[in-house]
């Protein structure tokens, strides 16, 4: 079922954790909810499943406006961080949890409870682990009982607090395909919150980025790469590089440091004023200069799997300018010391009051310590 | 899918975790009647005849001892319980001598023994007819029926307080400390003085409070070998109960409420304490 | 040099074994000789004189009410300690500081004044004894003032035991209990208490300890009826009073043996919870 949010706030003491955010996820979709720790991707998500007090705005599931219905009566799935596993039950009783506590008229059966675990566990792939107990679990076979329980009263929207955090990478990846599987066979809504941009880009039908409670973009993988609406979303879906520029009467060029050095940009776009160039590290062009072009000067370069990884700097002079760049290493190479001509045409343009958190120009930064 | 949603007013979201009414219903009741309606009591009833009323019963010649007792056997009592109880936290974490399980596990008999039954058979013990009191009195000493034996009582109530006060953070405390000090040449005294007693120094003033706010108020372990005469060995909770004995409830109020104000007061520092004892938190009050 | 200090010395030097002597004559003169003399005194005229003692009326009578106090004692409070402890780890509210200060408070407070304090309210000049008094209801002197002296002083053992498990379970459990459509009686039933586990085992254990062997605060509010409102440790003052030493002394063994087994059962709890026994009183 989809989700329709209205204007939610949602304060801790004084600092805001949520400001004024309203989207909407349709049925069926897969929405990641993405943003460093702290932006309140986890505070939105339990708003929605009704774990958060004290929020303002409102929440509707489906057509129905839940802002006032308690949690337990949303009928929504929820995979805990650390999974919740009831340590006291079984495997099977972990599952079995929201079915057997449903009021006498809607409980199931014993058999048909069974039957229904069992049938979950298969679902899962973790059948045989039935009477186990948590704590004799893996981390993944953890997360899949935790899904299985959540899925056990068939909700039709299925949240997902970090599910993934706490398992190694080479379990995560599986498990993630899988689960993207999972959802579209049983035709659920799901809600998806990480700090892990790839995790997002890799499950998600539309991604959510937040930042200091503010929803900054939301759209597909694609939208978010091809047409970033600041700096934050760019930087955040991948690494990149920054130059500051001036736009002026329908042209434009580098400031500072790498105002010398000729590179190739963007058209300009209307209007005057400071620019921002973001650009993926693999998207700029490297050329060896024409005799008598302004260049910038190849520190040095350095094998990076199928990439070559270039330390470019206005000048040598300059070193504390320098960036680092990636080039498929299938290009010809450029030596240490040579000029090398920079193509920037790739880069997005952001008008520098758009990022609050200005770089030193020719910079690259790393979502990580965005 | 576009829905109505209400607008205007600020929603009230409702409670999360279920049971908010029951459990704070409950708990507010159970504390009500049992805590705050007894208290209130105990704060008002000193108070109904005048406060220069209370100043005089509580200076009597008689109050003023038993309080002096009271609080004076405790100090004292806390001061050893919390040297002997140093001692013993010392043998069994530091020693461990052959059978320092056994020991361990009688620290905390005073804990299994009701205070009746610590009370007589304290005062059997000490009794000038007594395995102990015999060949003390033979020495000219008396422990039954004095404020030394009052002290002797409070040791034995007090003495498993300071050692599972002190015991953890011994336990907790860095052998490299000392031996750091011992390679920058201090001697057994020093290391002793200037590096384990500062270190243990909250917590041994922590069993101390527990000792010290525990003995204030013990009353079933003491009054058997204390003799109770008036003056002499007449401890300020049995007042209480003569004073009431006598229909005097203001009287007894007042007694009741001081000393219910200086163990809190007490126990309070003692909180403060525990605070900067991370390895403390859990140990009792 | 100084390896005594660093580490365990073992009774192998002079201070360990010095010391080691020390710690056990402080353990014997103050803590095995009581018991020893308790055991003897009431077995001085033989096993026969003991249990002849035991079996006199008032001596069954006092049996009788102290395990009814505990019956009822131990089950309020436990329930109620639950409750408390439940609304001060799963809820956020103004004013919890001074709840957990009111719940621990009668940790602090002199046995003789928790006994007080029921007469103050209760008795023939009390807040309530005149009003009582005039539809004849007596709540001092009568096993009802002895309930409540009870209840006050073991008061606040559940709560204090099971609280710290509850804070560190946190409410991930509960919040997910919440999610699959769990009320507050399956939750707490189903989620909350079996993840309390031993510790609310220990805290009972704690709580049955003290109402069986609380002396000052019922001795207060008993009124001294032999047959009537006479607990165990009352029964025993009485008889110590009275000059009847063996009988004073096979009660006083019977109820350590109770209080005994009862505080043992509860150190292995604990030493199995992995702490030391004897935490918390």
């Amino acid at each position: 079922m989809g989700v329709e949010l209205r204007d939610i706030s949602c304060l801790f003491g004084r600092t805001p954790a949520v400001r004024d955010i309203s989207l909407s996820v349709p049925e069926g979709e897969f929405l990641a909810l993405v943003g460093p720790s702290g932006a309140g991707k986890t505070t939105l998500l339990r708003i929605i499943a009704g774990l958060q007090p004290g929020y303002t705005g409102h929440v509707a599931i489906g057509t129905r406006d839940v802002t006032q219905v308690p949690a337990r009566q949303r009928n929504i799935g929820f995979v805990f961080q650390n999974y919740a596993l009831f340590r006291h039950m079984s495997v099977a009783d972990n599952v079995a949890f929201g079915l057997k506590v449903r009021p006498y008229r809607r409980r199931p059966n014993r058999a048909a409870i069974a039957a229904r675990v069992s049938e979950l566990l298969e679902l899962v792939q973790v059948g045989a682990l039935a009477k186990r107990y948590p704590a004799q679990l893996s981390g993944g076979q953890r997360q899949r009982v935790a899904l299985a329980r959540a899925l056990a009263t068939e909700p039709e929207l299925l949240l997902l607090d970090e599910p993934f955090g706490a398992l190694d990478p080479l379990v995560r990846k599986e498990i993630r395909t899988w689960l993207r599987g999972l959802h579209d066979r049983l035709g659920l809504t799901s809600i998806l919150v990480t700090h892990d941009q790839d995790e997002a880009l890799e499950v998600a039908d539309r991604i959510a980025v937040l930042r200091d409670g503010r929803l900054e973009q939301i759209g597909t993988p694609a939208m978010l790469e091809d047409a970033p609406a600041t700096p934050f979303v760019h930087r955040f879906l991948g690494e990149t590089v920054g130059f500051q520029a001036m736009s002026q009467a329908g042209s434009l060029r580098l400031e500072g440091a790498w105002r010398s050095v000729g590179a190739t940009l963007p058209p300009a776009p209307p209007g005057a004023g400071s620019v921002l160039l973001s650009v993926r590290p693999y998207a700029v062009g490297l050329a060896q200069t024409q005799p008598g072009q302004e260049g910038a000067r190849v520190l040095g370069v350095q094998r990076s799997g199928a990439f070559l990884r270039y330390r470019i700097a206005p000048s040598e002079a300059l070193e504390a300018e320098a960036v680092t760049l990636l080039v498929p290493a299938s290009l010809p190479a450029l030596s240490p010391g040579s000029l090398c001509a920079l193509d920037l045409s790739a880069a997005r343009l952001f008008p520098s009051a758009d990022d609050p958190m200005p770089q030193k120009a020719g910079r690259a930064v790393s979502a990580v310590d965005a | 899918m576009r829905v109505a949603l209400a607008a205007g007013r600020r929603p009230r979201t409702p409670a999360i975790i279920p049971g908010a009414l029951p459990a704070f219903g409950l708990t507010l009741f159970w504390v009500g009647l049992l805590v705050l309606l007894p208290l209130a009591a105990l704060a008002e009833r000193p108070w109904e005849n005048g406060a220069p009323w209370l100043l005089a019963t509580l200076t009597t010649p008689r109050t003023l001892a038993a309080l002096r007792l009271s609080f004076g056997c405790a100090l004292c009592a806390a001061a050893v319980t919390t040297l002997l109880g140093l001692l013993l936290a010392w043998v069994l974490e530091r020693v461990r001598p052959p059978g320092w399980r056994m020991l361990d596990a009688l620290i905390d008999l005073p804990f299994a023994l009701p205070t009746a039954v610590a009370g007589i058979t304290l005062a059997t013990l000490y009794a000038p007819t007594g395995w102990i009191g015999a060949p003390l009195a033979g020495l000219g000493f008396r422990i039954a029926g004095t404020p030394v034996g009052i002290g002797v009582a409070l040791v034995f109530v007090g003495l498993p307080f300071v050692v599972r006060t002190v015991l953890p953070v011994l336990r907790d405390l860095p052998g490299e400390l000392e031996e750091a000090a011992a390679t920058l040449g201090a001697r057994r005294g020093q290391i002793a003085l200037r590096v384990l007693l500062p270190a243990l120094f909250p917590a041994l003033a922590t069993g101390f409070g527990l000792a010290f706010a525990r003995g204030v108020g013990e009353y079933g372990s003491v009054i058997f070998i204390a003799g109770n005469k008036p003056m002499v060995s007449e401890i300020a909770p049995l007042l209480i109960v003569i004073r009431l004995s006598e229909d005097d409830y203001a009287g007894a109020a007042g007694i009741g409420l001081l000393m219910l104000v200086t163990a809190a007061l007490c126990l309070m520092l003692v909180t403060l304490l525990r605070r900067r004892l991370p390895a403390m938190r859990g140990v009792a009050g | 040099m100084s390896g005594a200090l660093q580490t365990r010395s073992g009774i192998g030097t002079l201070s360990g074994l010095a010391l080691t002597l020390a710690a056990w004559a402080v353990v014997t003169l103050l803590l095995i000789l009581p018991v020893g003399i308790l055991f003897a005194q009431a077995l001085r005229q033989g096993l026969d004189a003991a249990l002849t003692a035991l079996s006199d009326d008032d001596v069954l009578a006092a049996i009788r009410l102290s395990a009814l106090v505990v019956a009822l004692v131990v089950p309020i409070n436990t329930i109620c300690g639950l409750f408390a402890a439940y609304a001060l780890t799963k809820f956020d509210f103004p004013g919890r500081a001074a709840l957990l200060v009111l719940i621990e408070l009668p940790l602090s407070v002199s046995p003789v004044v928790a006994g007080l304090v029921w007469v103050l309210l209760f008795g023939r000049h009390g807040w309530f004894g005149p009003f009582l008094a005039a539809h004849g209801v007596r709540m001092v002197f009568t096993l009802p003032g002895i309930l409540l002296a009870t209840l006050f002083v073991t008061f606040p053992f559940v709560t204090r035991t099971v609280m710290p498990v509850m804070e560190a379970q946190g409410r991930q459990h509960e919040e997910a209990a919440t999610m699959l459509g769990a009320g507050f009686v399956s939750l707490f039933w189903r989620v909350t208490l079996p993840e309390t586990g031993a510790a609310l085992v220990s805290g009972v254990l704690l709580c049955a300890a003290r109402s069986l062997g609380e002396f000052g605060a019922v001795s207060v509010v008993s009124g001294h009826i032999p047959g009537l409102t006479e607990t165990v440790p009352l029964r025993i003052e009485a008889l110590y009073n009275g000059y009847e030493t063996v009988a004073a002394f096979a009660l006083a063994a019977v109820l350590a043996v109770a209080s005994g087994l009862i505080v043992g059962m509860r150190g292995l709890i604990e030493w199995r919870r992995g702490r030391p026994a004897g935490e918390s009183n």
